[in-house]
């Protein structure tokens, strides 16, 4: 009881001194280091690439930082949504514009290889391969009786015209309209499956006489058709992906996260944190939630509530932003992330096949146990 | 003596008659002189049924075309006739095909729908069938009305204001409706051996529509019949005793054996053309499965009734749909309806050229065009990037057990086989 006030106490000091001095206030087990790394605007998106970089918005424009702290402003302007690509070779940015916002590709140097304007406010960017970039677009339209919120996604090479799906067309009743934007576009996080041939996401119902909430959905990109997987409160728009990609992380803001299978929705297991502001290691080992970090489970750690994080690409370390700053907390032991299937074109083929019902989930995991003949 | 009594009578008469029609009779003696004189020369008038009586006394309603004269007018006075109408094929004129069936006992559910709106008892529409649906209301009022209007209108037989039977026992009275492409009756039996006899010799030996349809002059005009008139037979419990009056009628010419064999022969007729009718319309069921049918159901406008559907029961369309169901329709309202009525008529060249051969043409043409929509669809096909051949067996196998032609074990099974064809 006494550590444990002494402990909160800490907690309470160094938080208190946060503003003079690049700390992040937490109790960290053995073997986990922390040390500032970059500045990082608060509520700004942030991202760490597989050969140590980190994207931040710094001072209001978008800046690429090495390990060694050394940062270069490469945007003018602070980015809504940002994200590098899985080699690292490259950044997507949206840029909020006063017509819409610009997409912008970068290299590792900072220097445009594409860009291209959208109608529509970017909420999140993601990579399915080293060349097609998603983006996730809401528009809303405002009408006496309500407003009209399109979701609709967009997909990019960096040089042609991307091309645009809608996803969900829904008309907001006044008082969902004027929600503050935190809530309202806290949604549509494009989450790409470590097959890359899915993408789940969430869209926002408004039934009358009913509290708005949202869709979590799955949808397969070759064939366009999908499933529902669950629901959750309005705000606990972000979903991520386990790496072996058969279920998917989603959670209320208020209440407990849990983990879903795909494509049923069924749930496996469950923390008691809520689900503001989730990251999930490369190898599934940890888990950041609302500040807490989980490891196997269990957790670990914890950080200060408004803190949010990303884990880099190895596994290695975590990269968590809080009060203007950006911390690298390092020494993390994530493990081997799961190999794709040797017979990689088959399971896709299956997986396409699934995503329209013409086989079941059944059938797929059976067909999944036969190995092809040897040769 | 006798003289006199006769003037007297006829004077009575004129007079009762002109009372009863006295308020109109002024005026419509020169605005409408063919509809009065039609009426004072009718039955109604040597009985005094006036105006009045059947029109209504409100002028300005009439005037509007408010105030038809339907069968329920006329249904106080002809009970017998009116009730033997309402059960007979013509009762139900308005509500032609299964999807308008308030009559029938064996209706499918959810076909209120087609009548009425959801908790509305007041229906929507007198007339449900999806041809007429598609029609604009001018050709809808020719077109499908004249006819089906007989379900409501005594008058489609009757004609308006004469009540002279001569006309309705004329065969010419029934091929108003009973001729052309779909059911051409009036000509079948026109050049069968009856219609022959009946043009040199007289009705008495060759018998004419009313002879056989109206025994006795009933109104029920579908006694004897073992089929819909989509020509879908009538199951046992129906069929059987319809088939004892159909010998019963042909008994008063010819002997029992003899009727019962001849009309057998048209059920046999008519199971054979079925047959023919049904592979067809497989054949049209797995293009659609397939995606194959050009354009699909859900790229063309809504079907009236069953909305983006591929429809190839009594209600399908001739308009909106693909070549090869248009192939089907003639097979089906046309062709098949000719062999089978051909058949039963005793016509020779409608049971054979005009229907049996043109049915089994149009199965050549139905699957050749088949062949043709599935080379189109695997050239299609060709240049997409991961849309195996599994993926469309498999998306057909779908589409069969969504709509009943496999059964869950079936489906399972094959489903399997192209599994196992993937590995």
């Amino acid at each position: 009881m006494k550590n444990l006030v002494l402990t909160l106490f800490t907690v309470l000091i160094l938080g208190s001194l946060a503003g003079c001095a690049a700390t992040l206030p937490a109790q960290l087990p053995t073997g986990l280091q922390v040390k500032p790394i970059a500045r990082s605007d608060a509520d700004t998106p942030f991202d760490a690439a597989l050969n140590g970089t980190f994207a931040t918005v710094a001072k209001g424009n978008v800046t690429l930082t090495d390990r060694q702290g050394k940062s270069v402003k490469v945007v003018d302007g602070a980015a809504s949504a940002l994200s590098f690509s899985s080699g690292g070779d490259r950044l997507a940015v949206a840029l909020p514009a006063e017509d819409g916002t610009w997409l912008r590709i970068l290299d590792g140097s900072g220097k445009t290889l594409g860009e291209t304007k959208i109608g529509g406010r970017i909420t999140s960017v993601a990579w399915r391969s080293e060349k097609e970039v998603l983006a996730g677009v809401l528009n809303v339209r405002k009408f006496s009786f309500g407003s009209q919120m399109t979701s609709r996604l967009f997909q990019w090479d960096g040089s042609g015209v991307p091309v645009a799906t809608t996803l969900n067309d829904v008309t907001l009743r006044p008082q969902v309209a004027s929600l503050p934007d935190q809530l309202l576009y806290n949604q549509l996080f494009i989450a790409v499956s470590p097959y890359r041939d899915e993408i789940a996401y969430t869209t926002l119902k408004d039934p009358p006489l009913f509290t708005p909430y949202l869709k979590v959905l799955i949808r397969n990109l070759e064939t366009g058709s999908g499933a529902e997987v669950g629901q959750v409160q309005l705000g606990g728009g972000k979903v991520i992906y386990a790496p072996d990609g058969g279920s998917l992380l989603i959670g209320d803001a208020e209440n407990a996260a849990r983990r879903v299978s795909l494509p049923d929705g069924k749930e496996l297991e469950t923390w008691p944190s809520a689900a503001i502001n989730p990251a999930l290691s490369p190898a599934g080992t940890y888990l950041l939630l609302d500040g807490h970090l989980y490891r196997k489970g269990k957790e670990i750690a914890t950080f200060p509530a408004g803190s949010r994080g990303v884990f880099l690409p190895d596994g290695s370390a975590m990269a968590v932003s809080y009060q203007g700053e950006l911390f690298l907390v390092s020494g993390l032991e994530d493990g081997l992330v799961p190999a794709l299937p040797a017979d990689l074109e088959r399971v896709l083929k299956l997986r396409r096949l699934r995503s329209q019902k013409l086989i079941t989930d059944q059938e797929y995991r059976k067909e999944l146990e036969r190995k092809e003949p040897v040769q | 003596m006798m003289k006199s009594f006769i003037a007297a009578v006829l004077l009575l008469s004129t007079a009762v008659a002109a009372g009863a029609a006295a308020p109109c009779l002024p005026c419509h003696a020169e605005k409408t002189p063919a509809a009065v004189a039609q009426w004072q020369g009718s039955a109604h008038a040597r009985a005094g049924v006036g105006c009045e009586k059947c029109h209504g006394s409100d002028h300005d309603k009439i005037v509007r075309g408010e105030a038809k004269v339907g069968m329920k007018v006329c249904a106080p006075c002809h009970q017998k006739a009116y009730q033997e109408h309402r059960a007979s094929r013509h009762g139900m004129g308005l509500h032609s095909g299964w999807g308008c069936t308030r009559n029938l006992t064996n209706r499918k559910p959810g076909e209120c729908r087609f009548c009425h709106e959801e908790g509305d008892e007041v229906p929507r529409s007198d007339v449900q069938c999806a041809r007429f649906l598609k029609q604009s209301p001018e050709m809808g009022e020719i077109g499908c009305n004249y006819c089906h209007s007989v379900e409501d209108a005594c008058d489609s037989c009757h004609s308006k204001h004469m009540t002279d039977l001569k006309i309705v026992r004329d065969p010419n009275s029934c091929a108003k409706c009973h001729m052309g492409p779909d059911h051409p009756q009036w000509e079948m039996w026109q050049t069968s051996l009856h219609g022959t006899l009946n043009a040199t010799t007289g009705s008495k030996t060759g018998p004419d529509c009313q002879t056989c349809h109206m025994p006795k002059g009933t109104h029920n005009v579908s006694i004897g019949i073992t089929m819909s008139s989509g020509g879908v037979p009538y199951p046992a419990v129906k069929a059987q005793p319809a088939r004892a009056d159909m010998v019963n009628i042909c008994s008063a010419c010819h002997a029992p054996s003899f009727a019962k064999r001849e009309l057998e022969r048209g059920d046999q007729v008519r199971s054979q053309s079925l047959a023919i009718l049904k592979e067809a319309e497989q054949v049209i069921w797995d293009l659609n499965d397939r995606g194959l049918l050009d354009p699909m159901p859900e790229n063309r406008p809504p079907h009236p009734l069953s909305g983006q559907r591929l429809v190839t029961d009594s209600q399908m369309l001739y308009e909106d749909t693909s070549h090869i169901e248009r192939l089907f329709f003639k097979m089906k309202k046309y062709d098949y309806a000719r062999t089978v009525k051909g058949a039963y008529h005793q016509n020779p060249a409608y049971t054979h050229w005009y229907g049996n051969a043109e049915l089994k043409m149009d199965l050549v043409d139905i699957k050749s065009e088949a062949s043709r929509q599935k080379e189109r669809g695997g050239k299609k096909g060709e240049g997409k990037a991961a849309a195996p051949g599994a993926e469309d067996e498999l998306k057909a196998l779908k589409n069969k057990f969504e709509r009943g032609a496999l059964s869950q074990e079936e489906y399972a099974k094959e489903k399997g086989k192209v599994l196992e064809k993937m590995r």
